[in-house]
């Protein structure tokens, strides 16, 4: 799937805390399938996000949120991006 | 025009940053993410900058802009998630750190154990960042049951636990050392009111805790004791940890000051490595004092009791301070110098400052950037020793500009009331210790000056020199004392042959080896006493006696004092069996003034480095001791103080 389904912050801090494009923020990228989406590197992403967008997650889901969409689904529950 | 906001600006220097990793231009990116630094709290912004800092020094030579340092962190909580901040904020601090991370549950063997993870990553600098539940876990415990004894005894037996980590560690690593101090709690077991009232207080505890590790830090060397508790208050304790993700994660601090922190980290961190500043420079209108006394008349600038000129006496009152430690003031001002004369003696009730505490001013209508290249070469001073202060933007950009290594500070416009605060929270003046030479030096260079009044009326030069009854005293570098010693080497630049910045254990070694000198030298005159102001360090190799180290504080030399230094290291070689004494001249930006010092005492240029030096910079020069002794200047009386150490050996 493409990057364009990704709004464009999400996909943005994403890139910034993987070092990656910003063109492979897919939907389906997933923890563990790149080298710097490991345990720590989530932490980072779920830490960038709660700055970036002024949210708290429930420590029990973060865990679960292991794909892009996941984590986009999660904010789109607390009323963000749409 | 309208002002662009924080973010806007934040935006512009990220991309700034972008471009400069784009084009290899390592320099720009430095100074940018020096920028982003003061800037932004986002995450996002600290991953990017550190990933293309790290790319950059990664794929080439180290251009020398920063300070590398491999550093090893030693810890009992997450420390992952900041070290983005850290490195970003360590870069604008000038160090680059090259960072491993120990084991959560391996502090204990990080530290005391010779053949483990930390000794084998070879650190330089190692951060001991451990938790207070992991320091002294049974502390809360022990205060619920509100013994004052018990709380005292845990209390012992926590800082004995911590004494003996950072005893093993240094017995095996000579890498500098943070310690971090604990935060106080904000929720003690017996709650607030108990806790403050009570003697078994937990509050209590802990800052005895603090306390010990501060001054096992001073007792170390090499050491900083970095007060975690001090940023947790100002940020607030209440909110520093975040509880939701220290349980979740065991994130110690919250995500929401890692910034915050890591600044903090890396002042303590820079206090290591870089001398403070020597010198404040300040302007006078709207800076010292409000107004213009051109134009007010010193009846009309403001200064004294009521407000807003009780501002501008808080700040002289900081500046006295300052100089009551050591620091160096001055003044860079454009106005008539009888203005500002009359302004200094007509309002001295309403001044904290008289024209006496300045070491030097420069009042008229002249380039400030001149005043200022004039100052430096008066105080025999780099100016990157210099802070300026100043209330016009013209004035300070232009320093900027022409002056970069002058650290400028732009006075807040209406609003006076900043001005200390912004000028102490930079931490130009850190320092890890002071000496009773820092308490004389204000008036080591009035007295300066006044030599040189006397050295213009003087005859020939010989003469002049011989009118100043000057004093030598050779003593042991390690009774100098040791602090002064290290001190002298870490932060001499211009007059020091060799420029190597030894640590504490590097002297005693010196001291130590068979043949080897550590000497210091302390130095007066009819004027005052100069206190210790040179130190040379010596090992003997095959019968020859290498100078590793000789340097003189700059505002001693061009008196024969380092004549007088080196002919008394000549002598000592050739007690101690010495054929010959090799001289040693590793040029930088900053040693010109001592580059012919061998040459012009009768030295040999020579190819002869000692056994298993990297040495690849050094000229070397070499005397044959067999000769005799390099010249002793006449109009120097030189003592020697009697070696307590021998003593002790001898026993």
């Amino acid at each position: 799937m493409s990057a364009q389904l990704v709004p464009e912050i999400l996909r943005n801090v994403l890139a910034d805390v993987f070092d990656i494009p910003p063109d492979r923020i897919t939907p389906e990228l997933a923890v563990g399938s790149i080298e710097k989406w490991d345990s720590f590197g989530h932490l980072q992403a779920i830490l960038a996000l709660e700055a970036e967008y002024g949210v708290q997650f429930d420590p029990q889901r973060i865990p679960q949120l292991t794909t892009v969409a996941l984590l986009q689904a999660e904010l789109q529950g607390k009323g963000i991006l749409g | 025009m309208p002002e662009s906001s924080p973010q806007d600006e934040a935006q512009q220097i990220r991309e700034a940053v972008r471009q400069a990793a784009a084009a290899g231009d390592r320099r720009t990116l430095v100074r940018m993410a020096c920028r982003m630094a003061k800037l932004t709290a986002r995450p996002s912004d600290y991953a990017f900058a550190a990933a293309r800092l790290r790319e950059l020094q990664a794929d080439g030579a180290r251009a020398g802009l920063l300070k590398p340092l491999r550093t090893y962190v030693v810890r009992s909580a997450t420390v992952e998630p900041f070290l983005p901040q850290l490195m970003v904020q360590a870069v604008a601090a000038g160090l680059w750190l090259d960072i491993g991370v120990g084991g959560y549950g391996s502090f204990i063997d990080d530290l005391m154990n010779a053949d483990g993870a930390l000794h084998a990553f070879q650190p330089d600098l190692v951060l001991f960042l451990v938790e207070l539940e992991d320091l002294a876990g049974g502390l809360s415990q022990v205060c619920a049951r509100a013994s004052a004894e018990e709380v005292a005894a845990e209390v012992e037996h926590a800082v004995r636990g911590i004494e003996n980590m950072l005893q093993g560690f240094r017995q095996h690593s000579s890498a500098r050392l943070l310690v971090q101090g604990l935060v106080l709690p904000d929720q003690p077991v017996l709650g607030e009111v108990a806790d403050s009232n009570l003697a078994a207080s937990e509050a209590q505890a802990v800052r005895q805790v603090n306390q010990a590790m501060a001054e096992m830090c001073r007792k170390f060397g090499n050491a900083v004791y970095f007060d975690q508790d001090h940023l947790a208050a100002r940020w607030g304790r209440a909110a520093w940890r975040d509880q939701r993700m220290f349980f979740a994660s065991r994130l110690a601090v919250s995500p929401r000051f890692f910034v915050d922190y890591c600044r903090g980290l890396a002042r303590s961190m820079r206090s290591l490595y870089f001398p403070s500043r020597k010198v404040l420079c300040t302007d006078l209108d709207g800076t010292l004092w409000g107004g213009i006394v051109g134009e007010d008349g010193p009846e009309g600038i403001a200064t004294g009791a009521t407000f807003p000129g009780s501002c501008y006496y808080q700040y002289q009152k900081y500046l006295k301070a300052l100089a009551a430690r050591g620091v160096l003031l001055a003044i860079a001002s454009k106005n008539n110098e009888s203005d500002v004369r009359e302004a200094f003696r007509l309002r001295s009730q309403d001044l904290a400052l008289t024209l006496d505490n300045f070491v030097a001013a420069k009042i008229s209508w002249n380039d400030k950037a001149i005043a200022l290249r004039e100052l430096a070469a008066e105080l025999s001073l780099g100016l990157d020793s210099f802070v300026f202060v100043d209330d016009n933007p013209g004035e300070c950009e232009a320093i900027r500009q022409q002056l970069p290594e002058v650290l400028v500070v732009e006075v807040p416009k209406d609003q006076p009331w900043t001005l200390a605060d912004r000028i102490a929270s930079l931490g130009a003046f850190d320092t890890l210790s002071i000496t009773q030479e820092d308490y004389q030096r204000t008036e080591e260079y009035r007295a300066m000056a006044e030599r040189s009044d006397l050295e213009a009326a003087a005859g020939s030069r010989e003469d002049f020199l011989a009118s100043l009854s000057i004093v030598c005293t050779v003593i042991d570098g390690l009774d100098a004392p040791l602090n002064r010693t290290v001190q002298l080497i870490g932060k001499t630049n211009q007059f020091n042959l060799t420029t190597r910045r030894h640590s504490a254990a590097d002297v005693q070694r010196f001291a130590g080896g068979a043949g080897g000198q550590a000497l210091a030298l302390r130095v007066r005159d009819r004027f005052g006493d100069s206190g210790v102001v040179g130190v040379a360090l010596c090992f003997t190799q095959q019968g020859r006696c290498y100078i590793d180290t000789f340097l003189l504080s700059c505002r001693v030399i061009g008196r024969g004092v380092e004549s007088a230094l080196l002919w008394h290291v000549a002598r000592q070689a050739q007690r101690d069996g010495a054929s010959h004494l090799v001289g040693e001249f590793i040029p930088t930006a900053k040693n010109k003034p001592c580059a012919d010092f061998y040459h012009a005492h009768g030295f040999r240029r020579v190819v002869a480095a000692p056994d298993g030096a990297q040495t690849s910079a050094s000229v070397f020069y070499e005397f044959d001791l067999s000769q005799g002794l390099p010249p002793k200047p006449w109009w120097i009386t030189l003592e020697e103080e009697t070696k307590k150490h021998e003593c002790a050996a001898g026993t």
